[in-house]
């Protein structure tokens, strides 16, 4: 019992001050913070942070410079969160039935140069450098190609909400529903001569991201063969209107996305609604001038299926802009 | 349960994945370790004293049975989760959903609760103690992210502890080993429930107190072998250290390999009683994201002051302070001998990458009644 208990008795070398001390100085030590750390997950934790104190240029660095797929969506919306898209208030008004989603979007629209360069890089980021998408990054997708496509569709159509009616208005509603006579890029028939000179560069550019090099002349035929220039392009996969189309398809996958969604986001399946395998019908001449399709509604250039072929007609692209659906 | 609900389900769970889960989440840890910056390897010295080092035991001088034992920790923003649940239910409607994670975006909400019963016997003076816990915890722990889309990246633990230990002096009594062995039944679940899910109508997942609903879960056993190296020094100079042996589990999360070493000493004068302790944990860096190599989040260093002796353990009034992962505690203890015991800790845990990286702030409140 005697020497069990020897650890309790005085031991003349031990002062009480300087174990104290050693105890306050490791004390001391061990108070420190640290600054950072270089492992994967502190950079995504890093990544987090900067997103979720809306440092978004910090969020874009630092979650681009990780490079998981995680950050990477983290970067895409930080991208959005930076020129003013808030996918909340975007999703909850898509949510209420009783709000016309393409005025919602209409809204959105970007309006600046940094902020359409904001949508397209985030667009890039989900649609080419994120590996393993989820159902929101394919909604995501829809919303930013089509907020992108909605630009050009406004500028084109001279897209406006009427503040009297508080309606849509375009060039195709004047004079009258679906008539496209009033809008710049209409064919237009003028002493015989038929006339039509495409949708403009922007259009092929932006939307196809092809910058021309595989137009196509078809030779339009009336009754009498004419030359006219048919823009027949391909759209590239890195384009808005493929990422709306792969966005679209995998979105509406059975079981995938949201119906309230689905159903509020008809008007955007861009690719879907402008490839719809027929040609633009109009009579805009005097009697017997007729593009794209003649009398008899008989197709005056070929018609592009509506297969997978990554490609669009103008003939197909103007029976779309009479009807837009908005 | 639905395909739809089962697809639902599989999605939450491989979404899990994808937040990062940082914390180092340890099995109990009490109001006093908490107050002195969570040390306890070498002066553990009431009924956590198992969830430490056993042969810590050692340092027990009495015998009591706590019936029952019960703590509650949790963070500022956890009356958030008592709101909601006063409304009737747990955010059942898309409204409160959604109202709940713009409210508290940024924010992380922790509560836990531990409640059981502790035994514990000093048979001789020299050190030599046997005890044991039985406690069940439950964990809520929300993190709401994301100012783009908020979400709730949410975490749920149910365990069920059950251990036994002793400690038992060698040779001349400065060498002590510990033994303890520990069962557990643990079931817990993760998932992330997104503003699209809230807007289309899905039902966030139920929470019960005692359950964790759809969870995955298992049992195991581990052990843990500690000593006390008890210096010949009026000031109770002791060094301990402990091997923890871990649990693994294949349907629930691990519990990893502890090494752990302290240090601790304790001055008495008068009616007051002066301990300093530090520990330096987890020394294979088996907690953490893979590559986390922090120092400064695996030591704790702390001190107490107690007054007024009722026993050779306990003392009436114990105030208490230290740092926690590089953050700052304190504490506070009022003690009527064994029959019932009242304290509260304040501390800061790490849930980043290093200490001092994201702070989150938590109390923990302790009482239990016994003889």
């Amino acid at each position: 019992m005697e020497r069990s208990n020897q650890f309790l008795k005085k031991h003349p070398k031990t002062t009480k001050w300087s174990t104290s001390l050693l105890f306050l100085v490791l004390f001391l030590l061990f108070s420190c913070k640290e600054d950072g750390a270089s492992h994967l997950a502190a950079g995504i934790q890093s990544c987090y942070e900067s997103f979720n104190d809306n440092n978004w240029d910090d969020a874009i660095e630092v979650c681009i410079d990780v490079g998981t797929d995680e950050t990477l969506h983290i970067a895409a919306q930080a991208y959005m969160a930076r020129s003013g898209v808030s996918l909340f208030n975007i999703m909850l008004d898509l949510s209420d039935s009783t709000i016309d989603p393409s005025k919602i979007m209409f809204d959105k629209i970007p309006n600046t140069v940094t902020k359409r360069s904001d949508y397209n890089a985030a667009l890039s980021i989900i649609m080419n450098d994120i590996g393993s998408k989820t159902e929101n990054m394919y909604l995501e997708s829809i919303i930013l190609s089509g907020l992108l496509i909605f630009d050009q569709l406004k500028t084109l159509l001279t897209l406006e909400i009427d503040a009297t009616t508080d309606q849509f208005v375009t060039c195709a509603d004047d004079p009258s529903p679906g008539d496209i006579t009033q809008c710049a890029f209409a064919p237009s028939n003028s002493l015989g001569t038929l006339t039509f000179g495409g949708l403009g560069a922007n259009f092929y550019t932006k939307i196809y991201n092809n910058t021309g090099s595989d137009l196509d002349t078809v030779t339009h035929l009336d009754g009498i063969p004419r030359n006219v220039t048919i823009q027949k392009c391909t759209i590239q996969p890195k384009s808005l209107l493929n990422y709306n189309k792969i966005a679209v398809n995998e979105y509406y996958k059975d079981g995938i996305g949201i119906q309230s969604f689905r159903d509020a986001l008809v008007t955007f399946k861009f690719y879907e609604n402008m490839d719809d395998g027929s040609n633009f019908h109009r009579d805009i001449g005097l009697g017997d001038t007729y593009f794209c399709k003649g009398p008899g509604s008989l197709d005056l250039i070929p018609v592009e299926p509506t297969s997978d072929n990554m490609k669009l007609n103008d003939c197909e692209i103007l029976g779309y802009l009479e009807s837009p659906g908005f | 349960m639905t395909i739809k609900k089962i697809t639902i389900f599989i999605i939450l769970l491989t979404l899990t994945n994808i937040v990062s889960a940082v914390e180092y989440r340890r099995q109990f840890q009490d109001y006093r370790s908490l107050g002195m910056g969570n040390t306890g390897i070498a002066s553990a010295n009431n009924s956590a004293t198992l969830f430490y080092n056993p042969a810590a035991l050692a340092n027990i001088t009495d015998g009591w049975v706590d019936i029952p034992a019960i703590q509650a920790t949790y963070s500022p923003e956890a009356a958030a989760i008592y709101d909601e649940i006063q409304k009737g239910g747990f955010l059942e409607t898309t409204e409160d959903q959604l109202a709940f994670m713009e409210e508290y975006l940024g924010k992380k909400i922790y509560v836990q609760v531990d409640a059981g019963i502790n035994a514990f016997v000093n048979l001789d003076k020299k050190g030599t103690t046997i005890g044991g816990n039985y406690m069940v915890e439950r964990i809520l722990d929300f993190d709401i992210q994301n100012p783009a889309l908020p979400e709730i990246a949410a975490f749920e633990r149910y365990d069920q502890m059950k251990l036994v230990g002793f400690s038992y002096p060698i040779g001349l009594g400065q060498f002590v080993l510990g033994l303890g062995y520990q069962t557990l039944i643990r079931k817990e679940r993760s998932y992330v429930f997104t503003t699209t899910q809230a807007l289309a109508g899905e039902e966030f997942p139920s929470i019960a107190l005692t359950d964790v609903a759809d969870g995955s879960s298992d049992t195991g056993a581990g052990y843990d072998v500690g000593f006390l190296f008890r210096f010949a020094s009026p000031y109770r100079v002791v060094f301990g250290g402990v091997w923890r042996s871990g649990i693994s589990m294949e349907g629930a999360t691990n519990i990893p390999p502890e090494a752990a070493i302290g240090l601790t000493m304790a001055h008495e004068f008068g009616p007051f009683k002066w301990v300093m302790a530090i520990d330096v944990r987890d020394l294979t860096k088996e907690q953490g994201s893979e590559g986390d190599d922090s120092w400064a989040r695996r030591v704790h260093g702390g001190m107490e002051l107690a007054m007024l002796p009722t026993s050779d353990l306990n003392y009436l009034l114990t105030v208490r302070g230290g740092y926690n992962q590089g953050y700052k505690s304190m504490g506070a203890e009022f003690r009527l001998g064994n029959s019932l015991v009242v304290g509260v800790a304040q501390y800061s845990e790490e849930v980043g990458e290093f200490a001092g990286d994201k702070e989150n702030k938590r109390t923990a409140l302790y009482v239990s009644l016994g003889f």
